[in-house]
Order: structure tokens, then sequence, then C-alpha cells
């Protein structure tokens, strides 16, 4: 059985689009198979009917109407007035020069910020937790007893007041006995 | 050598808004852009209105073309955009009037097309044949035959313009050949196959 080009290879050989080698093979298949001519004569008078058909004449007034239309801005929905200077910079360029300076001052003064109140924050949070370690240490628990007394024992007004005595729930109760201690010779 | 730098100096003069060469890009790409465009949608006034339209944005983003030699790619690209936009924004439909192959149009009965002694020569009617059949193909293979056979590009630019593979094309251009083949058969018969009473 006889082998014939395959169709889509017929079609490109018509529009000389394969490469030197195939339009060689494609030449000599077509020199002996009439069949593969045939329809490759069919597919060259279809491309020669559409070359060959006359072309549409350009309308003398529209370079007119374009060049009337390039004084307007632009009314392409697409593109925001904004936008065009962009597209219209050389690649190298891709964002406006005071834009980017803009843009890094922008950023730059929101980090600054944020990390001055940061570091405020921390610097005052840490002062406060050091006087408090400071006042814990110095067992001096009357500087920070709400009630300025020894603890009393009215449960109402003191949570430790069931188990005052015991100093591991009452710190208040563990000051005092620490500071009869020291009193006592 | 000499007429790619004068290309390239021509769009350099052009992006920096020299309107003379502006004007030179017009008239060196209109004619084909318009006819393409005509083929593709197959109405003057359409394929007028999508020229100017075309034109109107290579002018405008003329300053983002890096390579002056893709220049004809590219404005055939903006011009195959604008017409995939106009189809998706609405339908377009044929204008009857344009494209007399229906058959209640007088210019291709049976009976005036066996009329001629000769074959049927290029004359008005076989154009309009060819642009019906022609807009019968699917939109793809329609704008890879436009370009690749009757524009006569390489199937290299066709895919750079259309965006898909040398082979996509290729196979493209074979479908729309056999389509159109299958279509004008019923057109372009010999004198000797005439119909009833011949």
């Amino acid at each position: 059985m006889k082998r014939h080009i395959p169709e889509d290879r017929i079609s490109a050989w018509v529009d000389r689009q394969l490469d030197p080698e195939a339009m060689a093979q494609v030449d000599a298949h077509l020199r002996s198979c009439a069949e593969c001519r045939s329809l490759a004569e069919e597919m060259s008078a279809i491309t020669e009917a559409y070359r060959s058909a006359e072309p549409l004449d350009l309308p003398p007034h529209l370079w007119a109407r374009i060049a009337s239309g390039m004084n307007e801005p632009p009314t392409h929905g697409r593109w925001s007035r904004w936008l065009q200077p962009l597209l219209a910079r050389p690649s190298w360029v891709s964002v406006p020069a005071p834009a980017l300076v803009l843009m890094v001052f922008i950023v730059g003064t929101v980090l600054f910020v944020e990390f001055r109140s940061a570091s405020r924050f921390e610097q005052r949070a840490l002062s406060q937790i050091e006087a408090a370690h400071q006042a814990m240490a110095s067992l001096d628990a009357e500087k920070h007893n709400p009630f300025h007394l020894p603890a009393p024992d009215d449960a109402k007004v003191n949570p430790f007041a069931r188990s005052s005595v015991d100093p591991l729930v009452n710190p208040f109760s563990a000051a005092q006995q620490i500071r009869q201690q020291e009193r006592q010779p | 050598m000499d007429e790619d730098r004068t290309v390239g100096r021509l769009v350099r003069e052009a992006q920096g808004g020299d309107r003379a060469a502006i004007q030179w890009i017009y008239e060196e790409f209109a004619p084909r852009i318009h006819n393409f465009l005509y083929r593709m949608l197959g109405s003057r006034e359409e394929a007028e209105d999508v020229t100017q339209q075309t034109f109107l944005i290579v002018i405008r983003r003329l300053g983002s073309l890096r390579d002056a030699g893709q220049l004809e790619s590219w404005i055939y690209r903006i011009a195959r955009n604008e017409v995939y936009q106009k189809f998706r924004r609405k339908k377009i439909v044929r204008e009857e009037s344009e494209h007399p192959g229906s058959a209640e149009s007088p210019a291709l009965t049976e009976e005036r097309l066996h009329a001629n002694p000769e074959r049927l020569l290029l004359t008005r009617e076989l154009r309009e044949v060819l642009q019906t059949t022609l807009l019968g193909l699917p939109l793809k293979l329609r704008e890879a035959f436009v370009l690749g056979v009757v524009e006569e590009m390489g199937y290299r630019d066709v895919s750079r313009i259309t965006g898909r593979s040398v082979l996509s094309v290729k196979t493209d251009i074979y479908r729309a050949r056999m389509s159109l083949k299958k279509e004008l058969r019923k057109y372009l018969r010999p004198v000797g196959k005439a119909g009833t009473g011949q």
C-alpha cells in the first residue's frame, strides 16, 4: 500500500513553511503520487484565490479621524489617565523616581514610628517590672499593701482573711511575720 | 539593513511625538491592517472603526515598544486583540448587503453561475463568495488562515501574533484550508456539471 504525505504537511508545503529537507521530500513524493499532487493543487488554488482577491481600499478620511483622536484624552476605559505616563516610559524605568522616593519615605516613617513606640513601650514596661521586682525583693510589702495596715481579718476586704496567717497565700502576712521576727531581739 | 535602520529611526521619532513619523507608520501598515480586519469582521464599517481604534492605541502605546523590528507583529497583535474584544462585547452579524452569498441574492444563483461559458473569474461576486466562506470559519482558524495564507506571514510570525505554538498554527491553517475547500466546491464548479435541464 502506497504511503501518502500527511495532509497538514502538504498544507505547510503549499505555504513553503517546511524546512529545506522536508520540502525536498514532499517535492519528490508529489512527482510520483497523483493523489497527493491533486490535493496540493487544490490547496494551492484556494490559496491563490484568496491572495488574488481585490483588497479593500483604505478610506481616505481615516487618517484625519485618527489625527484628531490623537489630541483627545484617552477614552479607553481600561486605563486611568495617571497610568499613561508609566506606560510611556522606557522599559528600564518601571516606576517614576519621585513616586518611588515617596513610597520609601512613607514606609520608612511608618516603620520608624512603630519601632520607636515599641521600644518606648518596652522600656516603660521593663522599668515597671524592675520596680516591682525591687519592691518584692525588699520584703517591704507595706509599700504595696493597698490597705496600709496589717492584713485585716475581714474577708470582705481581705481575700486572704481566712488563711490570713498562712504566708503561702497571704503575702502581707508573710511580710508582717518577717518584720515581727526582725523586731524581736 | 538600511531599511531596518530607517524603521528604527522613524519609530524613535514617532515615540518622541513626531507627527510625520506617526503618519508614516499609519500609511505603511494601515492598508494591510484594514484588509486583515475586513476579512476577520466581514463588515467595511466595523473594519474602518477597528482600524481607527487600533492605530489610536498604537500611537498611545508606542513608547512601550522596545524593539522597532517587532513593529509589524506588534500592530497586528493590537488589531487582533481589538477583534476579540469586539466579538466578546457583542455578536457580530454579517451584513447581508455586503455578502450576497445567501439564496435570495441574485449574484450567485445556479442560473447565473452556469450561464457563464467560462469558469467563474475573479469578479466582485467571487470576492464576496470567498469572504462569505471565510466568515464561516471559527475565529481561531480564520485568523490563522488570514495571517498565514492571505497575508503571507511565516508560521513563526503568526505564532507570535496569536500567542499559539507553531504546531497549532500549522494545524489551524490546514483545517481552515480543508473547510474552505469543502465550502468552495459548492460555488466553483466547472460548467460541465451544470444543474438540471442542461
